[in-house]
């Protein structure tokens, strides 16, 4: 069946904001068509207004569709039961800034309907990995950004979900947490999860995600594997180890009696995210040695 | 499904308890400071009971307002902060948000509602403490409802007292008549009658006065020796003991009231009753139990803000909640004005309104501008209005002075009554809410 096959499915979906006794209308979502694999990471990309948001409402059952067809994992967003199977990050930290890590856990465990020993052991496993054992007493109020966004990725995960939504997992995190949430995301995957990630962070798409969805405008502009899309069609990158000034030379010789065109060479960089990560891993290791 | 309501409530609860709104017990405590050493300056009434009305006055007041604010910016600040995503993204259905949200309401309205009876009490308790600990309160034994009055001798100022039985002064009385009273199985030495009257008018500037009630048989014979008890414009009921034997060796009694001096008039009122009461409970016992008056109020408040912020903006909402609560408690008022209205003459008015205390009132609404006392449209503003006062809920149901400040025992089935008259108007207002969420949009552009 498909709806076994593919986590989400849709089609032809149109979502028509419309204000009260007013005919301005705004087109957020325009005849969208796709679908998410099980046990795939999928990008969901596009800028400002593109229409991702609405999306995923409309993925949550939070609104409901103008036109058109939603199914998650088989059944209609608005279904209570299927909200059992779905773990789910916002954009920003829309919590109850009252409680405290170890509160909003258990409240939102409590909406799962959890026995209370396996949730206490959940959150406690939680807390762990997203690295607020230090702080879970403190009010979420009081939580920087960053700290915000880490008790978020554990709220989605407090039910150990099939499917999760990641609304900008990684905004407002320093490079290290954004390396750490990828990693998270990639063990998910291995986990057998299927997660549809959004974000404006392309290099932390790309670094994840097998397929990719992009929208404009809120209609579909491109879908498929993210190497797929990416590859740059007629074109090889290989690196080698540089050995002085002559490395250059011989492989620009051996190009040229080979009738190979190169495009483009120089000194192979990193990123500056890898830098900034690999520095500060450093440090962290003299000061413990 | 329930373990995912009540987390919903502690939520609630806890999103009260954290946002530090208790502070406002403080204040509420300087308010009670401040009446009660104002109120008996400007007042003849029993300085205890004035204090109580008031502080019965002013918690309904505090915990109504509060709790208005908190719900409308609750359920706001739920859209608007978008924290709803993180319910509804769970297996927590609508239903279960509403209904959460409404037991956390209520358990803040019964926190708040005994909080701030207690911090009135507290105060009451250091300043009168020793008074109010020998007080009891006495229950009315129902089935023995006095049938009356009866006016014997002279009746004065019939003109003001058109609408009522009649304003009896001095050398006139009124006679409440008790049947069957050997029926009942007294334990008690002291039997305890009380009496509620329409209205003392005091010709003097006392404004208080004494009345004396007479116990007889039903050959008219005197049973024991006169007693009076002290009354005030303000509060015109009066309470005597008359003694076991007397009551049950007796099947009838009759109850005579007159005014003890020559400056006022009793007005006794064709549905004034009088209850024969035995001793019941301690005063903290009932004190607390006409609070729960005042938790059944907050709580149908609570479930009609809940509803109109479903439905409403925040502003809209707060805007419709306080209108809900004025007119609750003006409700007898409004439905009076609703027939009153195209009503032409003083006289037409006051044969709708009996009681001489009515005159001032029909005065007023026969000075109405001419638009409101004639034309056709008036029969769908009197209809309208008339319809409306029929059906919303009328607050002063819920007014624990009307019980607590007699000395009568609140009993269990005057409570069910109101928890019965509240769960029904809560039901409707809960419907609604439910039925708003249920097909709102939770995003908005």
């Amino acid at each position: 069946m498909a709806a076994q096959k593919h986590v989400v499915e849709i089609n032809n979906l149109t979502k028509v904001y419309r204000q009260l006794f007013s005919s301005r209308e705004v087109k957020a979502v325009d005849n969208l068509s796709f679908y998410i694999r099980r046990g795939e990471v999928c990008g969901f990309l596009g800028p400002n207004g593109a229409g991702k948001t609405t999306t995923i409402m409309l993925l949550l059952g939070f609104l409901k569709p103008t036109s058109g067809t939603i199914s998650v994992l088989g059944q209609k967003p608005s279904h209570v039961g299927v909200k059992e199977r779905i773990g789910f990050l916002p954009e920003e930290s829309y919590f109850y800034k009252f409680f405290n890590a170890d509160e909003i856990l258990d409240y939102y465990g409590s909406l799962f309907n959890m026995e209370p020993k396996v949730k206490r052991q959940r959150i406690n496993e939680l807390i762990e990995m997203v690295g607020l054992k230090e702080a879970r007493r403190r009010r979420i109020r009081e939580y920087s950004k960053g700290m915000q966004r880490r008790i978020g990725i554990a709220q989605a995960l407090i039910n150990d979900p099939e499917f999760i939504i990641l609304d900008e997992p990684t905004s407002g995190l320093d490079p290290i947490g954004t390396q750490e949430v990828k990693d998270l995301i990639i063990y998910l995957r291995r986990s057998g999860k299927t997660i549809l990630m959004s974000s404006h962070l392309l290099a932390d798409v790309q670094g994840v995600c097998d397929r990719i969805i992009l929208l404009h405008q809120g209609r579909l502009i491109v879908e498929g594997p993210t190497r797929e899309i990416l590859s740059k069609k007629g074109c090889i990158r290989f690196e080698v180890q540089d050995d002085g000034e002559n490395t250059q030379k011989q492989i620009r010789n051996f190009a040229e009696q080979n009738g190979i065109k190169i495009t483009s060479m120089g000194e192979a960089t990193i990123t500056l995210e890898e830098f900034f990560v690999k520095s500060i891993k450093n440090v962290g290791n003299n000061n413990i040695q | 499904m329930i373990k995912k309501i009540l987390a919903i409530a502690h939520g609630t609860l806890t999103e009260f308890i954290r946002n530090r709104i208790f502070m406002f017990l403080i204040i509420f405590g300087l308010a009670i400071g401040v009446t009660s050493s104002l109120l008996p300056a400007i007042s003849p009434e029993d300085k205890t009971k004035l204090i109580f009305r008031a502080a019965f006055s002013m918690t309904g007041l505090f915990s109504a307002l509060l709790i208005i604010y908190f719900i409308a910016t609750s359920i706001h600040r739920d859209i608007e902060e978008k924290t709803i995503y993180m319910v509804f993204s769970r297996p927590a259905s609508r239903f279960m948000y509403i209904s959460g949200k409404a037991i956390g309401f209520f358990s803040i309205a019964f926190i708040m509602v005994f909080a701030l009876s207690g911090v009135t009490l507290g105060y009451l308790m250091v300043v009168y403490g020793r008074d109010m600990q020998d007080s009891r309160i006495y229950k009315p034994v129902k089935y023995i409802k006095g049938h009356g009055p009866i006016i014997t001798g002279e009746i004065a100022n019939l003109e003001l007292a058109s609408a009522g039985v009649g304003l009896i002064g001095d050398g006139s009385s009124a006679i409440w008549i008790f049947r069957g009273l050997h029926r009942i199985p007294f334990k008690e030495d002291k039997v305890q009658i009380s009496l509620k009257m329409g209205g003392i008018n005091v010709n003097s500037n006392a404004g208080t006065a004494f009345v004396g009630v007479d116990i007889l048989d039903k050959d008219d014979k005197q049973l024991q020796p006169t007693q009076y008890a002290y009354v005030g414009s303000w509060n015109p009921d009066t309470c005597v003991a008359v003694d076991r034997s007397i009551v049950v060796q007796n099947k009838e009694l009759k109850v005579k009231v007159f005014p003890s001096g020559k400056n006022f008039y009793i007005a006794p009122m064709k549905n004034d009753t009088a209850f024969l009461l035995r001793d019941h409970c301690s005063f903290f016992g009932n004190y607390f139990r006409a609070s729960g008056f005042l938790f059944f109020l907050v709580s149908l408040l609570s479930v009609i803000t809940l509803s109109s912020s479903a439905f409403f903006g925040q502003k809209m909402a707060l805007t419709l909640s306080f209108f809900a609560y004025i007119t609750g408690h003006t409700l007898p008022y409004l439905k009076s004005f609703g027939s009153l209205i195209g009503m032409k003459s003083i006289a037409e008015m006051q044969s709708f309104m009996p009681g001489h205390g009515h005159l001032h009132q029909a005065e007023t609404y026969s000075k109405l501008p001419a638009y409101l006392i004639e034309g056709l449209h008036i029969t769908v503003i009197k209809k309208f209005i008339i319809g409306f006062s029929s059906i919303f809920p009328d607050f002063k149901r819920f007014d624990p002075a009307e019980y607590f400040l007699h000395g009568a025992y609140i009993d269990n089935i005057i409570l069910l009554q109101t928890v019965a008259y509240m769960l029904f108007y809560g039901s409707i207002f809960l419907a609604f809410a439910w039925l708003c969420f249920w097909k709102r949009e939770l995003v908005s552009r």
